[in-house]
């Protein structure tokens, strides 16, 4: 009986899964309620059904065969389900791996990248506070003061705008929050060597680099 | 000496006629090369150029006249058309181009279509127009660019573009209802640029990358409406310069699709390699706008000689300029180009 039960969870968690990563809003939706009608509040049951989808997603994101949309429309698949499960997940949601703050810098309105590394990194476990787009130095420094980031990620798509993202990192070094936060950044004209020249401690190529990195940081930073 | 005025060499090469040497240029929009630098020299400033007509024609007189470029390039920046048709704009700043504030509606379902007509009541479209006007007539030599932004980032800009892109896979019908709704503007706002005497109308649209939509979408959605609004301005009789950003790998097929008369690329894109490979395509491009702005001008210099020896047919910035690069990076681009 017990196996019996086992599988049958196991049955609707690759379903929700498989949802998920097809992009199906409503079967995921309905998949959720089954699951909470049955009475299976599990944590690990919950969470790990809605991980698995949004890790597939991002796979195959990352694999070139999914692109923005497909991501998108996992998210929202995954958005649906979640709301379903999150009045049964109050008060056992484990503990974030870390947290991360991310935005695109000032004068850049470009947030679909952007976007897109806040789903995989929150897919892959972290607390990620979006505080949106262009962004000033000073809303930037704030939110790693107030949330005591262990990473702030830094997004930007223009050339006219990535010079402000060495304005937030002097900001921060002027606020005494540099040391104890790792500064990532990405988008499209940033390079390795722009990073290093601007003083921040990675550059990340892509959703998945920032997770990869984002790993490496809580091993080598976190508490 | 030149053989042939910037105006003949640019149309030669578009339309794959012999010339003398390259051209070298940067159309505007996207690709604004307004610098902070010229604006400081010549007082004829930003966000003020955007709105009247005499101090656009003025700015982008002082863009061609200081940086070498062989043209004109109009507007400075890509929310022209958004404005028109209902987003709210950020003008921005000497130095910062203007931005959408919002944009106007939530979901493709949402959008109020305009009616015919529109642009041609637009404020920032008659200083566009008039602008492009006044600078063919006075000199009728050196090719106007208009610059538009294409079907799908004009899309983005009305509609949530997070949204925009679901909506892109979840309400295909809705979704060709905006873009066609807005390409159909797009061609009247082209019209009135090649009523008003611009030479060359350029499209730049990096909503619409590969890298973004994937090669299935790209066709259905970018190559679809950017080859609308090029054979309807093919018919008013001029020629299309499409600029696409981002890596192009994964479109390369659907790119040799494009009915535009040149293709513009990204840095990163080797663009001698994608001659090869498409031996009938205009290629235009591609010299780093990072190169442009942390580099010097000897290393710009040489670059520049190797879009030569590689024979791009046009050559230019790859992408959009920062507003904050040196003037003397831009002219050592320029001159290498123009003592071939």
């Amino acid at each position: 009986m017990a196996d019996a039960v086992a599988e049958a969870k196991e049955e609707i968690r690759r379903r929700l899964a498989d949802a998920i990563r097809d992009m199906e809003v409503e079967t995921a939706a309905d998949t959720a309620r089954v699951i909470t009608t049955a009475g299976w509040f599990e944590m690990e049951l919950l969470e790990t059904a809605v991980a698995a989808g949004m890790s597939e997603a991002s796979r195959l994101y990352e694999e070139g065969e999914y692109f923005i949309p497909e991501l998108l429309s996992c998210a929202d698949a995954a958005e649906e389900a979640t709301k379903i499960f999150r009045p049964y997940m109050m008060g056992q949601r484990p503990e974030p791996k870390g947290c991360v703050v991310i935005g695109s810098v000032a004068g850049d309105t470009h947030d679909i990248g952007k976007n897109i590394v806040a789903l995989v990194v929150e897919a892959a476990g972290y607390d990620v506070f979006d505080i949106g787009r262009d962004v000033s130095a000073e809303r930037f420094v704030d939110a790693v003061i107030e949330k005591q980031a262990d990473a702030l990620a830094l997004a930007s798509l223009m050339t006219t705008s990535m010079n402000h993202m060495a304005d937030v990192i002097q900001l921060m070094e002027r606020r005494g929050c540099r040391q104890s936060c790792r500064v990532i950044v990405g988008g499209k004209p940033i390079s390795p060597s722009f990073a290093q020249k601007i003083g921040a401690d990675y550059y990340s190529a892509s959703a998945g680099d920032t997770v990869r990195i984002l790993d490496e940081i809580m091993k080598t930073h976190g508490n | 000496m030149d053989a042939l005025t910037p105006k003949e060499r640019l149309l030669r090469s578009l339309a794959k006629k012999k010339v003398d040497r390259h051209p070298v240029i940067c159309p505007g929009g996207m690709m604004n090369a307004a610098l902070v630098e010229i604006m400081q020299k010549s007082g004829h400033t930003l966000p003020e150029a955007h709105h009247v007509d005499s101090l656009m024609r003025e700015l982008a007189y002082d863009v061609e006249e200081n940086t070498g470029f062989e043209n004109f390039g109009i507007p400075f920046c890509m929310t022209v058309e958004a404005e028109a048709l209902g987003s709210p704009i950020d003008f921005g700043t000497l130095s910062c181009e203007p931005k959408i504030k919002v944009e106007a509606f939530q979901s493709v379902k949402d959008v109020q279509f305009k009616p015919k007509g529109t642009m041609a009541k637009s404020s920032r479209v008659a200083a566009v127009v008039q602008s492009l006007h006044y600078l063919s007539q006075k000199y009728p030599d050196i090719p106007a660019i208009g610059s538009l932004t294409g079907p799908l980032s004009t899309s983005a800009s009305i509609v949530d573009p997070m949204t925009f892109l679901k909506q892109l896979r979840r309400e295909k019908e809705a979704a060709h209802k905006v873009i066609d709704y807005v390409t159909q503007h797009l061609i009247e706002y082209a019209r009135l640029m090649v009523d008003n005497g611009a030479t060359v109308i350029s499209i730049a649209d990096p909503t619409a990358t590969g890298e973004i939509l994937g090669p299935k979408m790209f066709k259905e959605y970018a190559v679809f409406y950017l080859n609308m609004l090029t054979d309807a301005i093919h018919e008013m009789g001029v020629p299309v310069i499409i600029h696409i950003c981002g890596e192009m790998a994964m479109v390369k097929p659907q790119i040799a699709e494009l009915h535009g008369d040149a293709i513009s690329v990204d840095a990163f894109v080797n663009l001698k390699q994608m001659k090869e490979e498409y031996n009938t395509l205009t290629t235009m491009g591609n010299l780093s706008t990072y190169l442009l702005e942390f580099s010097n001008p000897d290393t710009i210099y040489k670059q520049a000689k190797v879009l030569l020896r590689n024979n791009i047919d046009i050559i230019s910035p790859a992408c959009g300029l920062s507003t904050s690069t040196k003037l003397k990076n831009i002219q050592a681009f320029t001159t290498a180009i123009k003592e071939e």
